[in-house]
């Protein structure tokens, strides 16, 4: 598995190193193996809520022109199509109940911290189960997010093409 | 209108030229289709703030359901032809070829794979029409390119196509009926590589209306005509020829009416056509001729699946050619990023064109031509969704500012090539998997050959060239064949021909072995051509079968 886990060692770092060592063999241990989709365990989708929330606020944050993934309801999105779509549905109580299991409130993490573990995720193994759970919530996600105008500000397409198109595109 | 005389199964591209035309003769036409009617205005999004996670509506019944068999292994030797993208990664991380999505892109409706197609409006090359007698290779056809020019003729007039003047290899009898619309931004750059790569550029010629034509608007240039054209200029066959059919008072359609079976006397002659009209009731429809038009997988499967007693090999199959000679394109698309914005998500997709390698000897070393296109908006580099999806990685602020310094400067440009013909490239039955009716599935099978491969390398070598002149710094995705199945043109499987031993139907569109059943889909094709888009091929080879159903109703 090959995870870049070099920053979370930094002196911001609130926790100790020998904490960060348990939760890298948790990550490369605990959840090496693939996304099962096929776990029959009931699940509750609502009390990941919290971790959802900062999961996409750390994947589209809040900046000087747009707001962040959760003021337009990215995570609550999120939620309802995965009370909809069982293997989503699995996917966010597997991703988010690892995180919470290993690292406890991710609220209590500050935002370098978070950044150093997503980073973490979108590296390992394709395979394994951080990878896809990141991949996964950052490609719902980005549709979610870019589907509602309010996040179009500063981009060079901040209009839906119809019903007025492009008639300059042509002209030289 | 009174009974019908001609029930067409089928409501897209061919299925629709077929009714038109017919409607024309005088002859009253039911027209059926499996799926439902679009309403341009209504169910297309695009001028919703939720337009590029829309895409296009696949409403309910709006797919079918195939099977595949496609799972060749892939090898060390083709490995620089994977698909990838800067996102994620590895599109296919398998050793064997993978079904990309729903591997056949069809639309089942009415207007067919015409509402979400791009619109090119391609006359075939001739040259591709005599593979075998030229090259040894595939089949000729038993029609000439100078037998359908008059119809080519009648379809862009009816469409209201916009094209060059002087298009290679094809010659014409008269011009198109719209002026070629100029380059968009992005088309101008790649268009500019082709003195530095010895290619010459042109414009596309385009279902889609460079000025108001026929009652319908000139393009906006919205750069989304695959996610359904909501005002109406892109040529669909909706907006053409079924509106015209209607309009004639001697077309009635059918939709979500499924054609389940085919009956037959023990001549073979059609007496009936059981169909299944909105997912429920059963019935049998009689008209004196039955013309098949659901495309090259659904039409075979129509046949295989109506076998009787007298036909167990299923309908126009006793010489067992019904599914062989299978086709689809092959294709690559290299995607770049520019450093300066081209405002790539504007303009009209596939404007630009280069014919260079399109006749079946263009290519050194293998037998069968290509053609490239400009493909940023075709490929749905449109908008900040593809963006981050596919070419523009990371999370955070990064991602953020990604997107903001990245959209409209991506430029792509794709490779569509001719596949010939192979034993193991077929549409079949698959015994074990059916339908919600019951009905067993298409199998799709497919292999790509030695001399396949060869062309695809060509194909993606050039497109690299041509994003590396664009000055495109770096490639961030590309896309192809060789690792999986993704097919939007398909041809071939009631192969049309003048010996009854090795083909389905004649040069007429009529089966071999049956005297009130006609073919007038892709499905007849001899030859893919050299790239081509099959459109209007496709309608001109309707408009001339429908003139012979019409001339020997006439007749009789």
């Amino acid at each position: 598995m090959s995870c870049y886990l070099g920053g979370l060692f930094s002196k911001d770092n609130l926790w100790s190193r020998r904490r960060w060592l348990n939760s890298i063999a948790i990550l490369c241990g605990a959840w090496l193996g693939k996304f099962s989709d096929t776990d029959a365990k009931d699940y509750e989708l609502s009390r990941h809520e919290d971790t959802l929330r900062i999961l996409v606020d750390s994947i589209l944050p809040a900046d000087d022109l747009t707001p962040a993934a959760s003021t337009l309801s990215v995570h609550s999105q999120l939620l309802a199509i995965a009370q909809r779509d069982a293997t989503l549905g699995r996917l966010i109580s597997q991703g988010c109940g690892w995180l919470e299991q290993t690292y406890g409130a991710l609220s209590a993490l500050n935002t370098a911290q978070i950044e150093q573990l997503l980073q973490a995720m979108s590296v390992a193994d394709w395979e394994s189960g951080p990878r896809v759970f990141f991949h996964e919530i950052r490609d719902r996600s980005v549709q979610l997010y870019y589907a509602d105008s309010r996040s179009w500000a500063g981009l060079a397409v901040n209009r839906p093409p119809q019903y007025l198109g492009y008639p300059a595109a042509v002209e030289k | 209108m009174k009974s019908a005389d001609v029930i067409i199964i089928g409501a897209g591209a061919a299925g629709a030229a077929m009714a038109w035309r017919l409607t024309q003769h005088g002859l009253n036409v039911l027209m059926l289709d499996a799926g439902p009617r679009y309403q341009p205005d209504r169910d297309y999004r695009l001028h919703t703030d939720g337009w590029e996670m829309a895409q296009f509506p696949y409403k309910a019944h709006s797919k079918g359901q195939y099977s595949f068999d496609i799972g060749a292994s892939l090898s060390p030797e083709w490995e620089n032809l994977r698909s990838w993208n800067l996102v994620a990664g590895p599109l296919n991380r398998t050793r064997v070829r993978a079904v990309a999505g729903s591997g056949y892109h069809h639309v089942r409706g009415i207007g067919g794979s015409t509402l979400h197609y791009t619109g090119e409006a391609h006359r075939l090359n001739p040259q591709a029409m005599n593979l075998y007698s030229r090259h040894g290779v595939g089949a000729d056809w038993p029609v000439s390119y100078a037998e359908l020019e008059p119809y080519y003729v009648i379809a862009e007039n009816l469409i209201g196509v916009a094209g060059p003047d002087d298009q290679p290899f094809r010659w014409r009898s008269q011009p198109y009926p719209l002026p070629a619309h100029p380059f968009c931004k992005a088309s101008r750059r790649i268009a500019a590589t082709g003195p530095l790569l010895g290619m010459r550029w042109q414009a596309n010629s385009r279902a889609a209306l460079s000025k108001p034509f026929d009652g319908r608007p000139a393009c906006n240039y919205c750069g989304n005509c695959g996610y359904g054209c909501p005002i109406g200029d892109k040529g669909s066959a909706d907006v053409t020829f079924i509106r015209h059919a209607l309009n004639s008072g001697r077309c009635l359609i059918a939709a979500e009416t499924v054609a389940t079976r085919l009956i037959s006397d023990p001549g073979g002659r059609i007496t009936g056509v059981n169909v299944i009209e909105n997912q429920q009731t059963s019935k049998k429809l009689e008209a004196p001729i039955v013309v098949l038009a659901g495309g090259a997988v659904e039409t075979p499967r129509l046949l295989l699946n109506s076998a009787n007693r007298e036909f167990n090999q299923g309908l126009a199959n006793s010489n067992g050619q019904v599914g062989r000679n299978f086709m689809d394109s092959l294709i690559w698309v290299s995607t770049g990023m520019l450093d300066t914005s081209a405002d790539s998500f504007q303009g009209l997709p596939a404007d630009a064109i280069c014919w260079d390698f399109n006749a079946p000897d263009a290519i050194p070393g293998v037998v069968g031509g290509c053609r490239f296109t400009s493909s940023t908006q075709e490929i749905g580099l449109t908008g900040p969704i593809n963006y981050a999806r596919r070419i523009v990685p990371g999370f955070g602020a990064a991602l953020k500012a990604g997107i903001r310094n990245s959209l409209g400067h991506a430029v792509s440009v794709s490779s569509f090539g001719e596949m010939l013909p192979n034993p193991e490239t077929r549409i079949d039955i698959d015994t074990k998997q059916t339908d919600a009716f019951g009905l067993p599935l298409a199998r799709i099978r497919s292999r790509l050959t030695e001399m396949d491969l060869k062309r695809l390398r060509f194909m993606a070598q050039q497109c690299r060239r041509i994003i590396e002149a664009t000055g495109a710094g770096r490639l961030v995705e590309e896309f192809g064949s060789y690792d999986h199945f993704s097919a939007t043109h398909v041809f071939g499987s009631c192969r049309m021909g003048n010996d009854p031993k090795s083909s389905v139907v004649n040069a007429c569109g009529r089966a071999h072995e049956s005297s009130n059943l006609y073919i007038a889909d892709a499905s007849i094709f001899p030859s893919s051509g050299g790239g081509e888009a099959p459109s209007l091929t496709i309608q001109a080879l309707a408009l001339r079968i429908a003139d012979f159903i019409a001339s020997n109703a006439k007749d009789s």
